[in-house]
């Protein structure tokens, strides 16, 4: 298995097929390693160059994404890939990038048989058969996904040993599993943690945003499919969200991380886009709709301080600056927001 | 007489009958609940009295939905009919046998020695160590182990005669509780480090949490007659999730918690605990297992309309010099400017009326005081209408 995938900045990677756009003949490696460096597309968040590692990584993934061609010792863009064409319509440098372009790059990452191999095998069962986003989304199913770092395999150690020199250190792994289904899928190694951890979850959710992902108290992370740009309004979002709800008489009690979720998977939205609904409705309707404060230490504990963010991203933050974990909807909140009622 | 206290009794009231802190401790008076919830949490403990499994209730709600104060009623007003003890640990601590501390401490060391000592004694027994031992008051019995080797004694004999009557079997447990009575001469009180295992002068068992509960609960059962033994636990989320715990003592607690449930199942004991519903969501996630034990759990629901008119009215019935009715001195409108949110949650609703007498004896309005009176309270009390 190929664990070529590491932490990518898909901005300067989309930049990096720009400058190379600019030389149609294409560019030898370390020409394009300092016009990467002088144009500041590659640079660390405090100005200095990145070590040429950082480089190879970003000139070898468009390479092996199928958007640069080697030409004898040089780069060029591969002029065959509608992606490469989808990214290089714009000509200035260090723009965000735009849906389009998250959409060409996600359809390439998504075409690649190590990424299929390696990840998105566990959403699809012919992973193959997702060509682009639009499938993908339609098809894929909600995965888990656990990374540990290890413990120490003691069997390897000499007995009586005061600091074993042969202790074999599990140092980290990687499990992923369809959500619910009971076979994790190892993949042991540093390499397939930062392939998978590092590398494709953090490309697909935090870069091209077609998944999104949250953290559960244990450290496992939900990934979902979702749609770059939302295909159904917040209006159309709030109503289903209401529909779905079960209310106990005069109120439902609703946990905002497993509702937020839940209507993430459902209709294919961000967890943010589902949590700014509920926002709405206690700032609209607060003679409606009340939360129910939770104390951080909850969210976070027993996770690592990396998870804190994503632990506390499935919860609400109030105006007041409390975590809200649930929230009490009165019935007649949806009769008020299927007739456009604003609160009081 | 104060101004406060003049204008209170020309509303036709004794005092303001809500209290600010709204805590839900409150006196044994006050611990009514609204028919619904009653209904339903007397349905649910009978059933634990009936069943033969785990006795073991979840009490569900929100910050200010009436836990504290449903684990008191339940306390003052629902176990004594059934002949159960209970005890009440409000966020009892991090370390398991924190629980044994503050159990022990609430009997009070003298008493539950000389209890369990004078239970040991059998007149009608014809055994020659019990002649032997118990001729004498406990407090001159406790005199004349003036020596090691006295105490020693009896201790072994402390430990036979407690193995005898199936309190415990364990010998490591036996020797602790017989020292726990033997040793009360010298100190007729508990001390912290009496509950820290491992410690020269403990007096619990090392990693044998649910025998040594087993036996303190058989004890108390026996001294006291009692049908069984409650320990209620409020803000249980505190206990297993709060920050002073790593992962590791929180599964470690979680586990215990668990083995302390099975004590639930073999003795008369009774575990009740409240929680938020986060906490519990938690606890859940962190161990499925623990919280599927709780088969039987109580959600505290919102209060309607009618349920908020009746525990003002109680409170203020409670209150009142002469024999009103109803709200008075408030309109019997007062409530119906309150936003849903308001008047569903107990504490909100408690303190905007406490809040509202205090306007009215500030502004010196006489009764009926208005419903815009409420409504200007809660909007004092809640300025931003945001969220809870």
């Amino acid at each position: 298995m190929n664990f070529w995938m590491r932490w990518l900045d898909f901005r300067a990677l989309r930049d990096l097929l720009l400058l190379v756009g600019r030389h149609p003949l294409g560019l030898r490696a370390s020409e394009l390693e300092r016009l990467a460096t002088d144009e500041r597309i590659l640079l660390r968040r405090d100005g200095r160059p990145y070590a040429r590692s950082i480089h190879y990584h970003h000139r070898r993934s468009l390479e092996r994404l199928g958007l640069l061609e080697r030409r004898g010792r040089r780069f060029a863009l591969n002029d065959r890939s509608l992606e490469t064409n989808a990214l290089t319509a714009q000509t200035t440098f260090r723009e965000k990038l735009e849906p389009p372009q998250k959409e060409a790059f996600a359809n390439a990452v998504l075409r690649n048989e190590d990424c299929q191999d390696v990840f998105f095998g566990s959403f699809l069962r012919s992973p193959a058969s997702a060509h682009n986003v639009a499938t993908f989304v339609e098809r894929a199913q909600p995965v888990e996904l656990l990374t540990r770092s290890g413990g120490i395999d003691q069997d390897k150690s000499h007995p009586g040993s005061h600091r074993p020199s042969n202790v074999r250190f599990h140092s980290k792994h990687v499990a992923i599993r369809p959500a619910g289904a009971t076979p994790w899928r190892l993949l042991e190694g540093a390499n397939a943690v930062q392939a998978v951890h590092f590398g494709l979850r953090a490309w697909c959710v935090d870069q091209l945003g077609f998944l999104d992902a949250t953290c559960a108290a244990d450290g496992t992370y939900t990934l979902y499919p979702k749609h770059i740009v939302p295909q159904v309004t917040d209006q159309e979002l709030a109503a289903e969200m209401l529909e779905a709800i079960d209310f106990d008489g005069e109120w439902a009690t609703i946990r905002i991380p497993d509702y937020a979720l839940a209507t993430g998977i459902r209709r294919y939205v961000s967890v943010d886009h589902a949590k700014g609904v509920l926002m709405d409705w206690l700032t609209d309707h607060p003679d409606l709709v009340a939360g129910i404060p939770t104390r951080v230490g909850f969210i976070t504990d027993g996770l690592t301080d990396r998870q804190h963010a994503l632990a506390l991203k499935g919860y609400l933050r109030s105006h007041s600056g409390a975590y809200l974990s649930h929230i009490r909807i009165h019935r007649m909140l949806r009769e008020r927001v299927q007739n456009g009622v604003s609160g009081p | 007489m104060t101004a406060t206290e003049a204008h209170l009794q020309r509303l036709g009231l004794a005092r303001n009958p809500f209290p600010p802190a709204t805590t839900g401790t409150g006196f044994v008076d006050d611990l009514s609940l609204p028919d619904r919830w009653e209904t339903e949490l007397r349905q649910l403990i009978q059933q634990l009295a009936e069943s033969d499994g785990d006795k073991a209730l979840l009490i569900e709600g929100g910050y200010g939905a009436g836990k504290t104060f449903i684990l008191n009623w339940i306390q003052a007003k629902v176990l004594p009919r059934y002949r159960v003890k209970p005890y009440f640990f409000e966020n009892p601590g991090v370390a398991f046998y924190d629980l044994a501390n503050r159990l022990m401490r609430q009997v009070g060391r003298y008493e539950v020695a000389k209890a369990l000592w004078e239970m040991l004694y059998r007149p009608n027994d014809s055994g020659t160590i019990q002649q032997s031992l118990f001729p004498l008051e406990f407090g001159q019995w406790l005199a004349t182990l003036d020596n090691r080797a006295r105490r020693n004694e009896a201790i072994r004999t402390l430990s036979r005669a407690m193995q005898k009557q199936q309190l415990a079997t364990d010998e490591e447990i036996l020797n602790k509780l017989s020292r726990l009575i033997v040793e009360t001469g010298e100190r007729p009180y508990f001390e912290y480090r009496d509950f820290v295992p491992r410690s020269s002068r403990s007096l619990v068992a090392e990693r044998e949490e649910p025998g040594y509960f087993q036996a303190l609960v058989r004890i108390l059962g026996r001294i006291l007659d009692a049908s069984g033994i409650a320990f209620l636990l409020d803000e249980f989320e505190d206990v297993a999730l709060a920050r002073r715990l790593n992962r590791n003592q929180s599964a470690a607690y979680i586990a215990t918690m668990r083995r302390l449930l099975d004590t639930a199942q073999r003795e008369d004991f009774w575990v009740i605990l409240s929680t938020t519903p986060e906490g519990f969501a938690r606890t859940s996630e962190l161990d499925e297992s623990l919280t599927q034990r709780f088969s039987c759990s109580y959600r505290i629901p919102e209060l309607s309309e009618d349920e908020a008119y009746g525990i003002v009215a109680r409170r203020l019935g409670s209150a009142r010099l002469d024999n009103g009715e109803g709200l008075m001195p408030f309109s019997e409108d007062a409530l119906s400017g309150l936003l849903e949110t308001s008047r569903s949650s107990p504490r909100r609703l408690i303190k905007i009326m406490w809040y509202a007498i205090g306007l009215a004896t500030e502004s010196e309005q006489d009764a009926p005081l208005p419903a815009e009176l409420v409504k200007d309270a809660e909007a004092r009390l809640y300025p931003e209408r945001r969220e809870a």
